[in-house]
C-alpha cells in the first residue's frame, strides 16, 4: 500500500508537471493582452509597453515560467496583475469561505443523498420510492444557475427576505447570520449531486440486498436495520463515494456560478474574475492549486475504496 | 402597468417633496447662472444643497454596491471601481462638471486664477485637515506641497491615468507658496481643468505618495472620509473624517452619515435582491421595463444621471469599401435610430451625434441630427452603394464584442439584431463575428477588423468623441484602434481643444466642428443611449445624484438617512 501512495504521488508530481506547462502556454497563446485589458483602450501604446514590461511579459517564455515556477517551490505563489494583491494572501482570504461552502454542501449532499437512496431501496417499488425519484430526477435536470436566482429573488418577492448579501457575516461573529448567507448556496450546490448519489445509493445497495450474504444474515435472524446498516450500506458506498469525492475536489476549486451569484468571496469567484481580465499569475496558481487537490483527492479515493472493501488490495 | 406608473410619478412630482426638490434644482441652476455670469471671478466656494425636508440627521451607513471589484485603492493608478470613491476620501484642487461646464466645485482650491491661456493659478483653501488615521500621516493641513507632490508623482508614473495629460501639456507645475500652486499647459487646452479635476487626479497628502504598498490598500486625505475596511474581492468600507471642512446648510459639520459601506456584488439579481430588502440604497436598473416593474413611489424615487457609455457602428478606413464616402453615408442612410430607440431601450433613450446626448450642450440639438445627419433612408442608401461600384450591395465582417455591455450604452448582443436588419434593408449583408472582451480589444487594437459594433470607454469630455475622427485617434498617438485621415478635420479639432477662455465659445465650436465631421462622412456612428436609470430608497435625504452633476455628485457630502 505505501509503494502504491508513494507511486501514485511520484505519477501526482509529473501531472501537475504537464499541467502547469499546459495552463501557462494556452494563457499565453490565447488571444488579448493583459496590459491593454488592464489599462483599457484609451492607453497610449508607451503606456501599454511600459506595462507590458513592468508584468514581465517582454521576457522569453521560459524565462516567465521558469520565474513563476522558482515561486512556486519556495512559497511564493506571486503577485495578481490586477490588484497587485499577494495571491497567497488573496487564497487565504477566501479559502475559509470556499471551505465553508465546501463542508455545508457535502454534508447537505450526504444527509440527502444517502438516506433517500436508502428509504428508496429498502420500500422500492412504493410511493415513497417513487416520490423520493422523481424528487431526484428534478434535482438533477434543473440548473443550479436558474435555481439560485429563484432561491434568492422568490422569498424575496413572497417575504421581502433576502439573505445577508455582499459582505461575509463569520461564523464566529454570528453564527446565526452566517447560516443564513451560506445555507442557500450550500442548498443550491447540494441538490444535483444528492440527487445523482440518491440514485447511486438506491442502485447499489438493491445490487447488495440480492448478495447471499445479505440472505445469510436474514438467515441467522439478523434485525433488518442490523443487515442493511451494518452488512449492506458499507458494501453499496463505493459508486457514492466516487461522485462525492469528485464533488469535494470540484468544490474546492470553487463554486464559480454559486459564489458570483450569492457574493460569496471564494476560490471560484476569484477564479472567474481572474480569467476575465486576464490575470496571469492568478489563473496560474490556481490551475494549479486545483490540479494539487484533483491528485490528493483521487488518491484518497483509492485509499478509502480499500479501507471499505477489504477485498480491494492495491500492489 | 407603464402608464400607471407615470400617471402615479407625475403625481408624485406634484407633492410637496417634489416641490422641495424642485426648488433644490432651481437653486442649482441659479448657482449655475451665476456661475456662468460670474465666470472671470470665480465662486469661493460652493454653496451646499438645501436639505429636501426636515432637519438633517446625523449617523447611519449608506450602502452601495459595486458590480466590478476593486484592484486597489492607490488613486492616481486605480482602474476599477475603487476610482469612485477617491473624491470623497481626498480632495481634488477644483472639480469642473462633466454636464454643465460652467459648474465648478472649488474643494481644495478656494480660488482659480486663470490670467491667460495656459496658466492656472489655485489658491489652497485653509482648514483641510488629514483625517486621523493610523498611517503616519499627522492631521496637518493640505497645503500647496502637497498638489505639487501629486503632480509630480503623476507625471513621472507611468501608469497615472492622468498620465497623457501630464505628459502632454503639462509644461510645468510649482507651489509657490503654502497657498499657491501654479499649473502651465504648454499650449490652451480646452479640458485642462477637467483632467485636473477628475477622480484620478485627486490630492493625498505627500507623506502617503513615498509608500506605494501602503497607498494600494489604505488611505486618509482631507475629503469627508477616510478608508477603513478594504477586503480584496468583498468591498470596502470608508468612515467619516470628523476633520472634514465643509459644513451643512444647518450649520453643522459633513458628512451626516457615520460611514459608507461600498460591497461588490456581481450579480443583478443578487444587487436587486440585496436593494430591496434594504440592504442596500439604490439600485441602477437595466431598462425601462426593469425600472416600470420595480418602481414604487411609495418607497422609492428615481434619478436620472448622465451615462457616458455608448455603442457605435465603426468602420474601418483602411480597408475597401469603407475608404469610400459614398459606402460610409450609404451604412449611415442604413441605420434606423428611432428602432434602436424603440427596441433596444423600450423608448426611454435619445439619438447621439458625434458628441453624445449626455453631454448635453456639446451635443447638436436632437432635430438637427434627425433632420440631417441621422436619417434612415434605405433606397438612398442601394443608390450610393450603386454609384459606388456595388449594384449588388456589399458583404462586410463585423467583430463585436459578445456578452458586453453598460447600463446606459445597453448590450452588444441586444443591439445585433436590429443592426442586422438595419443594414440588410440598405443592401448590406453582415457577417458576425462575436468576441470575447480580450480579444474583441486585441484585433480592433490592431486594426484588424472591417466593422466593428464597438462597445467605447466612457467620455466625460466631447474630447474623446472627437478624437475618434482625427488622424491621432482617440488615445493619441495614432495607434488606437480607428482613426480617421481628414486634414481639415485635424485643424478643426486641434483648435477646438486650444480655446480655454470661454465655454460658451467652446461648446459652438464643438458643435460646428460636428458638423464639419458629418460633412465628411464619418466612419464611426454612435448609436442611440440611454441616460443612467437608479432608483433610490426614500430614505435617502438630499441626495446629491439629483443635481444632475455626473460625476461631480460624489464630491458632495450633503445626503443624510431618515432611517
Amino acid at each position: 500500500m505505501q509503494a502504491f501512495i508513494v507511486r501514485r504521488l511520484l505519477a501526482g508530481v509529473v501531472i501537475l508537471f504537464f499541467l502547469s506547462i499546459a495552463v501557462f502556454l494556452v494563457l499565453r497563446v490565447a488571444p488579448g493582452d493583459p496590459a491593454l485589458l488592464r489599462l483599457g483602450p484609451q492607453a497610449t501604446a508607451e503606456q501599454v509597453a511600459a506595462e507590458r514590461e513592468r508584468l514581465g511579459l517582454n521576457d522569453p517564455l521560459i524565462v516567465q515560467y521558469s520565474r513563476w515556477m522558482k515561486g512556486i517551490l519556495t512559497g511564493d505563489l506571486g503577485i495578481s496583475n490586477f490588484s497587485g494583491e499577494s495571491i497567497a494572501r488573496s487564497i487565504r482570504n477566501r479559502l475559509p469561505n470556499t471551505l465553508e461552502l465546501l463542508i455545508m454542501t457535502l454534508v447537505l449532499t450526504t444527509a440527502i443523498g444517502i438516506t433517500a437512496g436508502v428509504i428508496s431501496a429498502v420500500w422500492r417499488d412504493t410511493l415513497l420510492d417513487y416520490a423520493v425519484r422523481v424528487v431526484a430526477v428534478l434535482g438533477l435536470s434543473v440548473p443550479a444557475l436558474w435555481l439560485a436566482t429563484l432561491v434568492l429573488l422568490v422569498p424575496l418577492q413572497v417575504w421581502g427576505y433576502a439573505p445577508p448579501i455582499g459582505r461575509v457575516v463569520h461564523f464566529f461573529d454570528d453564527p446565526w447570520g452566517n447560516l443564513r448567507q451560506f445555507l442557500p448556496a450550500a442548498v443550491v450546490l447540494a441538490l444535483g449531486p444528492a440527487a445523482a448519489i440518491m440514485r447511486l445509493t438506491r442502485s447499489s445497495l438493491l445490487e447488495v440486498l440480492r448478495q447471499d450474504y445479505i440472505r445469510t444474515a436474514r438467515a441467522k435472524g439478523l434485525g433488518e436495520r442490523l443487515v442493511i446498516a451494518r452488512h449492506a450500506l458499507r458494501n453499496a458506498m463505493i459508486p457514492p463515494l466516487t461522485v462525492l469525492a469528485l464533488q469535494f475536489s470540484a468544490l474546492l476549486g470553487g463554486s464559480v456560478i454559486i459564489e458570483q451569484i450569492f457574493t460569496l468571496p471564494g476560490i471560484g469567484q476569484y477564479f472567474f474574475q481572474a480569467i476575465f481580465v486576464k490575470d496571469f499569475p492568478v489563473v496560474q496558481t490556481l490551475t494549479l492549486y486545483t490540479g494539487v487537490v484533483v491528485v490528493i483527492t483521487i488518491l484518497a479515493l483509492d485509499i478509502a475504496y480499500a479501507w471499505l472493501d477489504p477485498r480491494i488490495r492495491y500492489r | 402597468m407603464a402608464s400607471e406608473y407615470w400617471r402615479r410619478f407625475w403625481r408624485r412630482r406634484l407633492g410637496r417633496r417634489a416641490f422641495l426638490r424642485a426648488a433644490v434644482l432651481g437653486a442649482g441652476g441659479a448657482a449655475l447662472a451665476g456661475a456662468v455670469a460670474c465666470r472671470e471671478e470665480a465662486p469661493q466656494a460652493t454653496p451646499a444643497p438645501q436639505a429636501e425636508e426636515g432637519p438633517p440627521k446625523r449617523g447611519g451607513r449608506s450602502r452601495y454596491a459595486t458590480f466590478a471589484t476593486f484592484d486597489q485603492l492607490d488613486p492616481h493608478v486605480s482602474i476599477a471601481s475603487a476610482a469612485s470613491y477617491f473624491p470623497r476620501v481626498y480632495n481634488t484642487l477644483v472639480s469642473q462638471s462633466q454636464v454643465k461646464p460652467d459648474f465648478f466645485y472649488y474643494d481644495l482650491a478656494e480660488t482659480l486664477e486663470h490670467p491667460d491661456a495656459v496658466t492656472y493659478i489655485f489658491r489652497i483653501r485653509p482648514g483641510i485637515r488629514v483625517a486621523p488615521n493610523n498611517l503616519g500621516v499627522p492631521e496637518r493641513e493640505i497645503d500647496a506641497q502637497d498638489a505639487y507632490a501629486n503632480w509630480e508623482r503623476i507625471k513621472n508614473e507611468p501608469r497615472a491615468l492622468a498620465s497623457r495629460f501630464s505628459k502632454q501639456f503639462l509644461a510645468s507645475h510649482a507651489a509657490q507658496d503654502a497657498r499657491t500652486y501654479v499649473m502651465k499647459t504648454n499650449e490652451p487646452y480646452a479640458w485642462a481643468l477637467y483632467n485636473v479635476g477628475v477622480q484620478y487626479s485627486t490630492i493625498a497628502p505627500r507623506e502617503l505618495l513615498s509608500n506605494a504598498d501602503r497607498l494600494r490598500v489604505s488611505g486618509a486625505g482631507g475629503g469627508p472620509f477616510s478608508f477603513g475596511r478594504f477586503v480584496e474581492g468583498e468591498g470596502l468600507s470608508l468612515e467619516r473624517n470628523p476633520n472634514y471642512y465643509r459644513k451643512g446648510q444647518d450649520g453643522q459639520p459633513l458628512p451626516y452619515v457615520d460611514g459608507i459601506d461600498v460591497l461588490y456584488i456581481p450579480d443583478r439579481a443578487a444587487r436587486l435582491a440585496a436593494f430591496q430588502s434594504r440592504q442596500l440604497e439604490s439600485y441602477t436598473v437595466v431598462n425601462k421595463r426593469e425600472l416600470d416593474d420595480l418602481m414604487d413611489p411609495a418607497k422609492y424615487y428615481l434619478v436620472k444621471e448622465p451615462y457616458f457609455n455608448f455603442m457605435s457602428v465603426i468602420m474601418n478606413i483602411d480597408r475597401a469599401p469603407f475608404n469610400d464616402p459614398r459606402v460610409r453615408r450609404a451604412v449611415a442612410r442604413s441605420i434606423n435610430h428611432q428602432q434602436f430607440i424603440n427596441v433596444v431601450h423600450l423608448g426611454d433613450a435619445k439619438v447621439n451625434g458625434i458628441v453624445h446626448h449626455d453631454l448635453v450642450d456639446f451635443a447638436l440639438p436632437e432635430e438637427e441630427l434627425k433632420s440631417r445627419y441621422l436619417v434612415y433612408n434605405p433606397q438612398e442608401a442601394r443608390q450610393l452603394l450603386s454609384s459606388a461600384g456595388y449594384p449588388g450591395g456589399i458583404k462586410t465582417k463585423m467583430v463585436y464584442p459578445a456578452g458586453s455591455g453598460a447600463t446606459g450604452g445597453g448590450d452588444a448582443d441586444q443591439y445585433v439584431p436590429v443592426l442586422i436588419e438595419n443594414l440588410r434593408s440598405g443592401g448590406i449583408e453582415v457577417e458576425l463575428e462575436p468576441l470575447d472582451i480580450g480579444r474583441y480589444i486585441d484585433r480592433v487594437r490592431r486594426r484588424d477588423y472591417d466593422t466593428a459594433l464597438s462597445l467605447n470607454p466612457q467620455y466625460e469630455t466631447p474630447e474623446g468623441p472627437l478624437d475618434w475622427h482625427t488622424s491621432w485617434g482617440y488615445a493619441g498617438d495614432g495607434l488606437s484602434f480607428h482613426i480617421f485621415r481628414d486634414a481639415e478635420v485635424d485643424a478643426a479639432v486641434r483648435r477646438v481643444k486650444r480655446i480655454t477662455q470661454s465655454v460658451q465659445e467652446l461648446v459652438q465650436a464643438v458643435r460646428d466642428v460636428q458638423r464639419l465631421i458629418y460633412s465628411k462622412d464619418p466612419s464611426v456612428i454612435p448609436l442611440p443611449s440611454s441616460s443612467s436609470n437608479t432608483v433610490w430608497w426614500n430614505f435617502v435625504k438630499n441626495n446629491p445624484a439629483s443635481l444632475g452633476l455626473g460625476r461631480t455628485y460624489l464630491f458632495l457630502a450633503e445626503w443624510w438617512l431618515d432611517l
